[in-house]
């Protein structure tokens, strides 16, 4: 009988316990963002999607076709191809197979004009995985293809 | 008239949601009474140790990194790199190995709070599993500040870490410090003030002392048992041989005392995760290395603590820009060893509970 006492009574502290953590947080703040509404910044180091940005003093290429970036990534998915001779030389393929990329940020690092850099860019989802092949173009814009995510909002009709 | 019965095998996963993973386990039951239980493994495999001899070093870091246990990426960057700069010869500058030990420490938390937070859920502790993962979210912030990465950060690199921490970090990680003991005080009362918790994990699943150092457990399973034993303390790497921390151990070898040893080392972490920042000195945060370093020709194993145990690295190096074999032991695989023995004996019901105090990740098991 006494015991059956102490284990009621620990059931009831248990209880309690948990009961006053459900009070505390009732009033405490919240630690959810309604996520395609509201989103959080990511860091400044953010490995996100890759991009190759207009150098904006001349409107050109960073990039200086040297494929050490194509040589040290792991996942093997950046394809360069170049035509030309000496100034002329220029960029005529780079692929970045976004499906393969293992965000790594080894290419970024090894790179030596800061050509290819990360944009705090992380809604990447498409619905068809072809679309994930980012070519010179896609690069250039430094965005994701089918920002899926946004479009819950025409979906949603509340644009 | 005798009542006739028969063993029964039960299937459990490859897809069941308290395996964490696709491990299938064959269980043979006498009424409810677990009398065998076989893993079946291989789901997950990679084979990423094959795919690291076509790689050069410094890109096996990425996959160190993912290859093996997802959840703890740091500690197999660390053990990787360990057994490449020891065989290269590369020093890591005092700094880099200070950042390394907080990090890894950091990553140890993180690992441990996601167990806590599946096990307790696999119990009925949703509450716990729910704020388990708001302090992890916490801490994927601070990583995802100095590293770029939340849950893959390829941060390590032969000879240092890749880049500084940002201005401000270590006071964030102090703050968290601060805060992060009473969280867990508040996991430990939601928990152990429940009777009926411990009543499914207290006196369950124990392992012996003999049967843990007979089928090899290692990390917090081992340490449960009673055995004493943490390369942070036998083999110091980085800077653990200059930091003081205790080696949480018990005797009891069931679930609440592996729960007990693993809720005493994420104290002992904040401990030394602390240190580390006092200590911090300034400097260069990365030796120069080439970007394809080759390494002598040679064989080395380096063993480090990851937060599953006894994670080794053996390298064999030809002498070329790549491994020519890398053979990877790891502490899930060793636990999973264990898991039979912790399971003979004990009630269907308890499956759950005692799988979740092993702490086993599948892609670890698998590679
Ligand atoms: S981040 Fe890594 S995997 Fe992705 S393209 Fe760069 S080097 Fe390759
Ligand atoms: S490393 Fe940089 S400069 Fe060299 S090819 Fe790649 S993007 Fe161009």
């Amino acid at each position: 009988m006494a015991e059956l006492a102490v284990r009621a009574w620990e059931a009831v502290v248990g209880l309690a316990t948990g009961l006053r953590v459900t009070l505390r947080a009732l009033g405490a703040k919240k630690n959810t963002v309604q996520y395609p509404i509201e989103r959080l910044d990511v860091s400044p180091n953010w490995h996100g999607l890759l991009a190759l940005p207009l150098d904006p003093a001349t409107g050109k290429d960073k990039c200086i076709i040297c494929f050490q970036c194509e040589r040290v990534c792991p996942d093997r998915c950046i394809h360069i191809e170049a035509a030309g001779k000496g100034k002329e030389r220029e960029l005529t393929r780079f692929d970045i197979e976004m499906d393969k990329c293992c965000y790594c940020a080894l290419c970024v690092e090894v790179c030596p004009t800061e050509a290819i850099v990360f944009v705090p860019c992380y809604e990447a989802s498409t619905l068809d995985r072809s679309r994930l092949l980012y070519d010179l173009d896609d690069l250039h814009r430094a965005d994701s293809k089918e920002p899926v995510a946004r479009g819950i909002f025409s979906v949603g009709g509340r644009s | 008239m005798a009542l006739r019965t028969e063993e029964l095998m039960l299937n459990m996963g490859p897809q069941h949601p308290s395996t964490h993973g696709v491990l299938r386990l064959l269980i043979t039951l006498d009424g409810e009474n677990i009398v065998d239980a076989k893993p079946y493994i291989g789901y997950l495999h990679s084979s990423v140790e094959k795919m690291m001899e076509q790689r050069t070093y410094l890109q096996n870091v990425a996959l160190a990194d993912r290859g093996l246990d997802y959840l703890t990426a740091l500690a197999n960057e660390e053990a990787y790199l360990l057994a490449v700069e020891r065989l290269g010869g590369i020093e890591a500058p005092p700094r880099a190995r200070w950042i390394r030990t907080l990090m890894l420490e950091l990553q140890r938390i993180s690992s441990h709070l996601v167990w806590l937070g599946t096990w307790g859920n696999d119990l009925g502790a949703t509450t716990v599993f729910l704020y388990c993962f708001r302090e992890r979210e916490r801490m994927m912030d601070l990583f995802e500040q100095a590293t770029g990465g939340r849950l893959h950060y390829v941060y390590f690199r032969p000879g240092g870490v890749a880049q500084d921490l940002p201005a401000g970090w270590t006071d964030r990680v102090l703050e968290f410090c601060d805060e992060f003991p009473g969280h867990l005080q508040e996991y430990n009362d939601l928990l152990t003030g429940n009777p009926i918790f411990l009543a499914r994990v207290q006196g369950v699943g124990v392992l012996s002392k003999d049967a843990a150092v007979g089928m090899g457990a290692c990390g917090p399973v081992a340490r449960a048992s009673g055995v004493p034993f943490d390369v942070r303390k036998a083999f110091p790497y980085e800077a653990y041989g200059e930091v003081e921390f205790d080696v949480p151990t018990h005797d009891a070898g069931d679930c609440f005392a592996r729960y007990l040893v693993r809720m005493e080392e994420m104290r002992q972490s904040v401990r030394i995760v602390r240190q580390a920042i006092e200590r911090l000195p300034d400097g260069e945060v990365r030796t120069k290395v080439p970007v394809a370093v080759k390494l002598p020709r040679g064989e080395i194993y380096a063993r480090t603590e990851s937060p599953r145990g006894d994670l080794g690295v053996y390298l064999v190096s030809e002498g070329a820009d790549r491994p020519y074999r890398l053979k990877v032991r790891a502490p899930s695989f060793a636990n999973l060893y264990a898991l039979s023995e912790m399971m003979r004996g004990w009630k269907v019901a308890d499956v759950i509970a005692i799988l979740g105090t092993a702490d086993i990740v599948l892609s670890d098991v698998d590679r």
